[in-house]
């Protein structure tokens, strides 16, 4: 057997070991699924909700040149149901008339409240509290980053848990209950929890509310519900259940304060800055031998816009990936070292031979192996199965989502239900393909250079320069 | 804030708005303030119940607090700047005692806690009506 | 690149069979191709099968739950005019009541109402034999999440009728049915309950022993005893778990029954913090004076929590000795501690004083706490107003010339005032 022929076989077996690795996972995620019973739940958040040991949360949301969506976005927060809150607003140096908006809508005034700097920020101007009988602060401070503008909000928090989000993020009544309740389940252990991103598009919002959940009808922006779904529901709640969640998105997270503020909070100007801080967690505890969870709670729900047209998507990939690399080379250390246990063993490792280099294997692939069988190295009657198989697995992978998915009741109606499944199985052709030459292209992409225009972006809220109208 | 004018017998049926997101606890409040004989109008939204209660005169309101749109306490800080007095009844979960302070300072003229009894709220009700003339008995 | 591989090796193919053979290992006749192809076969076979039955199922879902959303409505509203009048047509509702969807909604009336409406709604689920329906129900439905509502509903009916039913389901192996049977049992008040729910507390770990704790709030001074006994370790029956002591401690301290306080003392000194929080918490409701000294050494605590409980419970009990403590906790790192110590001086008789004073405190997170409490007890309002009306005593002059030195309270202070007393 020739090297070539060796090489071939070589990369469609990884092909077919990603996919059942995927399918896997999934399955540890079908029993932590299973085992959580979120349908019958409602007793237990009624009794968070009428229960004194629920501890109170800090809301944080960045903002920055948000004037239009701010003060909606407030409201919704507010609406949240829970104990107690405080929502604190912070304006990142915007250019736009964010602060006048919230002091004109919310009656805020200045104060003078003196707070410990635990984190280092940019200069805070002036904290703003409502003269209303409504727990809203505001806080003004020069450009920083998203990460900066969280960690200010972070040292002006008064409550022992903070929440991370974004401004344009349309968040479920019940969300903040079911993910703080895995603090109360394991208060000592427990330092942040992540919820469940579910892409807007297509869905009716009225008045900060999802009313109607329906599909998109672009298809790329079909393509991503079924990523969406696929990722959140058949990846993560497996690697929680195993220990080893590495991403806590940034635009849904809990936090235990004190923990970020040991970590030191989020690293400002990095492009992966929400994966970085989870790996930082991980990388703090297991050297100090602390025992800690990051959990994953499915069934608290944020709903974001996702990318409408295939250019911001791209660029939106782009940027993830580079900011994967970012933290993979700042983490490389982490990589099979038993001292961070299951995220060293496990959990790391399969992330970066899955996320990282499978885009290199996949992208030499789709060159190498059409070639070798036209030139008649191959023989197609294992390569083709082969391929065919892992297309397969591909296919029963976003399959497993969607059941997953099944118990949250979403997508039902008929033709809803027939794009889900055409584009669980046509995703892999196309999507896919398409992802994997963008990742390969993002290695090759200088952030530094400002032709890309992200870094000013400062990562505030969407990256959709065009909005639905929602 | 709201003063009451004094105790003119009034014959008319009592105008109520009802402002609650909750389509079940709303139709619920309506119905039993009807079957006492008020005459209700029911809004689900917060800006809904700022225009409606801007544009007609009611004899009381029933504010939640937690309404998509504008947030109850907005709602009545607005009406109190556009110059509109109205009593109003804030209905709300929230307990924090000093919230429930700062709402009446704010000009409600009361505070529901929910969950609350529907007799009870009945009972506060008519207490309001009757400082406003209307017939006890309702 | 889309579909190009694909196509790419249809074309391998043809050529492949006029060209040279592979190497023997793989050729048709090798196992691997036999194996893969039916493999490939039966793998495509299974996710296209379960796609399409996926699809059913999510057709059949659609439309019943369309359906549902009719009968619902209909429900709501007859419900409420259930609930708001004493009569109702008892025929019609026979022939609604096996009805999933009525069930839901008479529940979910059931979670908002109180007083004399709910009983009007109990007494219908009586009536229509619900609440036997669901015992039955508990008691032989092989299937959890049926087992789960039938005890959800019988937690919201609280029928002593069902404690029978419920004491057994303390044992059931589903968790979420043994805390809901916990909550029931609570909800009724039997006293039979606190015994085998102490026992329960003892098997729970920790979200479950949490519920189980809450629901021993409910029996109040009954279960005080049992509870102490618990704290203190001494019941022999019972083989104490340590780990559950926090919230045997946050239970007496809700029930507020003097009896508890030696127990409370002594897991003030204990080590773990969690206990300690808890104690001094309780120790607000269940102490008598003679906890306070204990209380001002937990001010010194070292974790947060314990400190800011301390100065909360020392608020309620009132005693003078607390006074100079708590100005001195003011000055804490922590907000809950400073926040909690000013609300308890606020409390305390003489203590206003005290707070006036800190506002002159070196230290600013002293006298931002200060002026903060001052604030929301009116009486920053007051001196502003006593200022204006030109009645202003000493202390609210003194209060009216920190805030112009603090910068505090914009909307509260006015210029005016100021010119006034600072004038």
């Amino acid at each position: 057997m020739s090297f070539i022929e060796l090489f071939n076989y070589g990369i469609l077996i990884y092909f077919v070991v990603m996919e059942l690795q995927l399918l896997l996972i999934a399955s540890v995620s079908f029993f932590a699924l299973r085992r959580d019973q979120f349908t019958s739940m409602h007793g237990r958040l009624h009794d968070m909700l009428t229960s004194d040991t629920t501890p109170p949360v800090s809301i944080i949301i960045p903002a920055y040149n948000e004037s239009a969506g701010i003060t909606e976005s407030v409201r919704s927060m507010a609406m949240l149901k829970y104990t107690s809150k405080e929502i604190i607003v912070v304006n990142d140096g915007s250019s736009d008339e964010t602060v006048k908006r919230m002091i004109d809508e919310f009656r805020m005034e200045p104060i003078d409240v003196p707070f410990r700097p635990s984190l280092q920020t940019q200069v805070i101007h002036r904290v703003y509290k409502s003269r209303l009988p409504l727990p809203i602060v505001l806080v003004d401070k020069d450009n920083g980053g998203k990460g900066d503008a969280i960690n200010a909000g972070i040292n002006i928090a008064r409550y022992p848990y903070v929440m991370a989000t974004d401004a344009d993020m349309v968040l479920d009544d019940e969300c903040l209950l079911r993910a703080v309740r895995h603090f109360v389940e394991d208060r000592s252990r427990t330092i942040a929890v992540g919820g469940n991103v579910r892409p807007l598009n297509g869905c009716e919002v009225r008045r900060g509310r999802v009313t109607n959940v329906s599909l998109p009808r672009r298809p790329v922006e079909l393509a991503q519900v079924v990523e969406y779904i696929r990722s959140f529901l058949s990846g993560r709640p497996g690697w929680s259940a195993l220990g080893s969640l590495l991403i806590i998105s940034g635009a849904f997270g809990i936090f235990q304060k004190r923990a970020l503020i040991e970590v030191g909070g989020f690293r400002h100007g990095h492009l992966g800055e929400d994966m970085e801080l989870t790996m930082r967690l991980h990388r703090h505890y297991s050297k100090k031998r602390i025992p800690y969870r990051i959990v994953y709670a499915p069934d608290a729900v944020a709903w974001t816009e996702v990318p409408l047209s295939r250019r911001v998507l791209r660029r939106q990939r782009m940027r993830w990936h580079r900011g994967l690399m970012q933290v993979i080379w700042q983490y490389k250390g982490m990589l099979g070292n038993p001292r961070y246990g299951m995220v060293g063993l496990l959990g790391w490792p399969s992330f970066v031979a899955f996320e990282f280099v499978a885009p290199i294997l996949e992208f030499v692939g789709w060159f190498v192996v059409p070639a070798s069988l036209v030139l008649g190295f191959l023989n197609w009657e294992i390569a083709l199965p082969l391929f065919l198989i892992s297309l397969v697995l591909g296919a029963a992978n976003s399959l497993i989502g969607l059941f997953l998915d099944e118990r949250f009741g979403y997508y039902n109606a008929p033709g809803d239900a027939a794009k889900l499944l055409v584009y669980s199985v046509g995703e892999q052709l196309g999507m896919r393909q398409r992802t994997v030459w963008w990742r390969v292209r993002a290695m090759f992409w200088n952030p530094r250079r400002k032709a890309w225009g992200d870094m000013q972006r400062a990562g505030v809220g969407n990256l959709a320069s065009e909005k639905i109208s929602a | 804030m709201f003063k009451y004018q004094g105790a003119v017998p009034i014959v008319s049926r009592p105008q109520v708005l009802v402002a609650e997101d909750d389509r079940v606890v709303s139709l619920l409040i309506a119905r039993s303030l009807e079957g006492v004989g008020a005459d209700t109008t029911t809004v689900y939204d917060g800006i809904e119940a700022f225009e409606v209660g801007l544009t007609n005169d009611f004899n009381l309101v029933l504010l939640d607090q937690v309404m998509p749109g504008l947030l109850g306490v907005e709602v009545l800080q607005r009406w109190i700047d556009d110059g509109k007095d109205m009593p109003v009844i804030m209905v709300s979960a929230l307990t924090a005692e000093e919230d429930i302070v700062r709402c009446l300072e704010l000009g409600a003229v009361d505070f529901i806690r929910k969950p609350f009894s529907v007799r009870e709220l009945l009972a506060r009700v008519r207490v309001h009506l009757r400082a406003q003339g209307f017939d006890p008995d309702i | 690149m889309r579909s190009q591989p694909v196509d790419a090796s249809a074309r391998g193919v043809r050529r492949h069979r006029r060209g040279r053979r592979a190497a023997p290992l793989l050729g048709p006749e090798c196992p691997v191709s036999t194996l893969i192809l039916p493999l490939l076969a039966i793998l495509g076979g299974v996710t296209a099968i379960a796609g399409l039955s996926l699809f059913v199922y999510k057709l059949f879902r659609h439309r019943r739950e369309r359906f549902d959303e009719f009968r619902r409505a209909s429900y709501i509203g007859a419900l409420s005019e259930m609930a708001t009048r004493s009569g109702y047509p008892l025929e019609m509702l026979r022939r609604w009541s096996p009805d999933g969807v009525f069930l839901e909604t008479l529940l979910e009336f059931l979670k908002f109402l109180q007083g004399g409406e709910r009983q009007n709604l109990l007494r219908l689920a009586r009536e229509l034999g619900i609440v036997e329906r669901f015992v039955t129900e508990l008691q032989t439905s092989k299937r959890r999440n049926r087992r789960v509502d039938a005890v959800e509903a019988l937690a919201e009916f609280a029928d002593p009728a069902s404690s029978d039913a419920l004491l057994e389901a303390l044992r059931d192996p589903v968790d979420e049915v043994r805390w809901q049977a916990a909550g029931a049992l609570a909800k009724i008040g039997d006293p039979r309950a606190v015994r085998p729910l102490l026992e329960m507390l003892q098997r729970e770990a920790d979200w479950g022993a949490n519920r189980v704790a809450d629901t021993l709030v409910a029996f109040g001074s009954t279960a005080v005893p049992d509870l102490a006994r618990y704290a203190l370790l001494s019941d022999p029956s019972l083989a104490s778990r340590t780990a559950h002591l926090p919230l045997v401690a946050r239970v007496l301290g809700i029930i507020g029954d003097v009896r508890a306080e030696p127990a409370m003392l002594s897991a003030l000194e204990s080590d773990d913090a969690e206990l300690r929080i808890r104690a001094a918490a309780s120790l607000g409701t269940v102490g008598s004076l003679t906890c306070v000294p204990a209380l001002i050494r937990a001010l010194r605590d070292s974790e947060w929590e314990v400190r800011a409980q301390a100065a909360a419970a020392l608020g309620r009990q009132m005693d003078g000795r607390a006074i100079v403590p708590l100005q001195r906790a003011m000055r804490d790192q922590n907000w809950w501690v400073r926040q909690n110590s000013a609300q308890a001086l606020s409390e305390i008789p003489g203590g206003v004083d005290a707070l006036v004073e800190t506002l002159e405190d070196e230290d600013r997170f002293a006298r931002d706490a200060a002026i903060e409490r001052l604030m929301a007890m009116g009486t920053v309002r007051k001196a502003v107003e006593a200022a204006k009306g030109g009645s202003a005593g000493e202390q609210d002059r003194y209060v009216v010339r920190q805030l112009v030195v603090l910068g505090k309270g914009e909307f509260l202070y006015d210029k005016e005032a100021n010119e006034k007393v600072a004038g």
